[in-house]
């Protein structure tokens, strides 16, 4: 027989799986920690990628100039400028990084919050039932 | 009014019915306007300015994620740049992945405004897009509304200068000419100042708790957008139309104005204050009603009756106007005798 209340704890679990929940349920099966580590390690590839794409856009930029003073330029003084550059955006971004996930991480949290009170109640619905199969086969099997 | 809060009523009615099929048609009108002016502002690759291609794409964009018509739409610059050379679609690409690893990471769900900047510029109304962002949404909307403003100037200066980019110059000369064109465009710097304010000021005012918020936030958002520009152009090398400007602004507050109807709705004038108190807290709470209107319901009743009923309901119908054949006998009651009649009805009984 159709358990009414039942379907209802399932069809509002699903809703919250469909909407908000397919951005919220992959991050809760991290640690914060983790999520964060990962994040971190991605915008530190991300930055290095975007970081060689400005330098080759400024390079190609100056391409005339660099061709004709090549031999004038400071060697260690570009380095120093090009590496401290690149610290800096870094550094910058890791922190943007850094506040972003966090706070999608604790948005997460709270969204999921009311969907895993939700699910135990599911379970304790079904063990419910399970228990009542059991007793109802016990009592059938004394009476054969 | 009540006519429109009824007519509200009746489409957010009509929109619960029938979502699933409302929500893919108007991403797919998205995706057709979009589309058509990306077309229309570069159509430099003639097989994809076609009306077929752009109903395929539409189609597909109707039923995918909102994302894959941002994707779309600018795989569709980067080809159309290719046509004027592959320098040019390779500078787009670029640019593209840029803003893509620099910005547009940090704002995934608010990307619709990155395609929508472009749209709202082609329909001469670009503000509607920071009210809307700052109305709908919150500041960090404004990277995206930004990087939209960007790909608008760079779809705009490949549009006026496709013939310099076509010719055979160096390959280094048309990189630095597309860049000076973008980096030294201090019109698109002013359009993204102005976005901005926009945006953060918009967004700060219609979360304060004062009457009118929305309505407020609108005004003062257009007449930041009038101010920043009208004033980028008087100290800035940049030539704003005042007319164009101006216009544009009003345009975009009225569509304001209809999107706060539209979101909100709500009625100030039967606002209430309330104040209450537990163990740690005294609470200052301001409710304001939405405006509602109940539906009048019109419910048509048709009564239908069998043949045979109809017939016989005809004769009985019929036997009253038989009655009234019968000529009636004109009865003089001042020499009518009641007593004997009584008495001869008593007789017979």
């Amino acid at each position: 027989m159709l358990d009414l209340e039942r379907i209802r704890q399932m069809t509002k679990l699903a809703s919250y799986e469909a909407g908000e929940g397919k951005t919220y349920l992959p991050i809760s099966k991290y640690y914060r920690s983790d999520f964060i580590g990962l994040a971190l390690i991605k915008n530190f590839f991300l930055v290095s990628i975007g970081y060689c794409m400005i330098l080759a856009v400024i390079a190609g930029y100056n391409a005339e100039y660099l061709l004709n003073n090549a031999h004038k330029l400071n060697v260690v003084t570009t380095v120093i400028a090009v590496v401290a550059g690149y610290v800096v955006l870094l550094v910058l971004y890791s922190i943007v990084t850094y506040i972003y996930t966090s706070v999608k991480y604790s948005r997460a949290k709270k969204s999921i919050q009311q969907y895993y009170i939700d699910l135990n109640k599911l379970k304790k619905m079904y063990d419910r039932e399970e228990k009542r199969n059991i007793k109802k086969n016990t009592v059938r099997r004394k009476r054969a | 009014m009540t006519a429109l809060l009824e007519l509200k009523q009746k489409m957010k009615n009509f929109y619960g019915e029938h979502d699933t099929f409302i929500l893919p048609v108007l991403k797919f009108l998205l995706a057709i306007i979009t589309f058509r002016g990306i077309n229309a502002s570069l159509g430099f690759m003639h097989k994809l300015d076609n009306i077929f291609v752009v109903l395929i794409l539409s189609i597909l964009c109707s039923v995918l994620p909102l994302n894959l018509m941002v994707i779309l739409g600018l795989a569709l610059i980067v080809a159309h740049c290719y046509a004027v050379g592959v320098e040019v679609a390779g500078f787009a690409l670029l640019l593209i992945l840029l803003l893509m690893i620099l910005f547009l990471r940090f704002s995934s769900k608010d990307n619709l405004a990155m395609i929508l900047t472009p749209v709202a510029f082609g329909l001469r109304v670009p503000a509607i897009v920071p009210i809307g962002c700052g109305l709908l949404r919150g500041p960090a909307s404004a990277i995206s509304a930004d990087c939209g403003v960007i790909i608008y100037y760079f779809m705009n200066l490949v549009k006026e200068k496709a013939s310099v980019l076509k010719g055979e110059t160096d390959i280094m000369q048309k990189l630095k000419f597309l860049l000076d064109g973008l980096v030294k465009n201090q019109n698109m710097w002013l359009t993204i100042l102005a976005f901005t304010a926009v945006i953060i000021l918009v967004y700060v005012i219609r979360k304060m708790a004062v009457d009118y918020s929305w309505r407020i936030a609108i005004v003062v958002g257009a007449v930041i957008y009038i101010v920043t520009m009208v004033a980028g152009g008087l100290f800035l090398d940049v030539t704003n139309e005042m007319a164009a400007v101006i216009i544009s602004a009003v345009g975009s507050c009225i569509l304001g104005l209809l999107l706060e109807f539209f979101v909100l709705g709500v009625d100030y004038s039967r606002s209430e204050n309330l104040q209450f108190e537990d163990d740690e807290y005294v609470y200052y709470v301001k409710a304001v009603p939405k405006s509602l209107v109940t539906q009048s319901k019109r419910s048509i009743k048709k009564i239908q009756v069998e043949p045979d009923e109809r017939t016989e309901r005809r004769n009985v119908s019929r036997e009253p106007d038989e009655e009234e054949d019968i000529p009636l006998e004109k009865v003089d009651f001042s020499e009518f005798d009641f007593e004997e009649k009584l008495e001869d009805s008593l007789k017979d009984l």
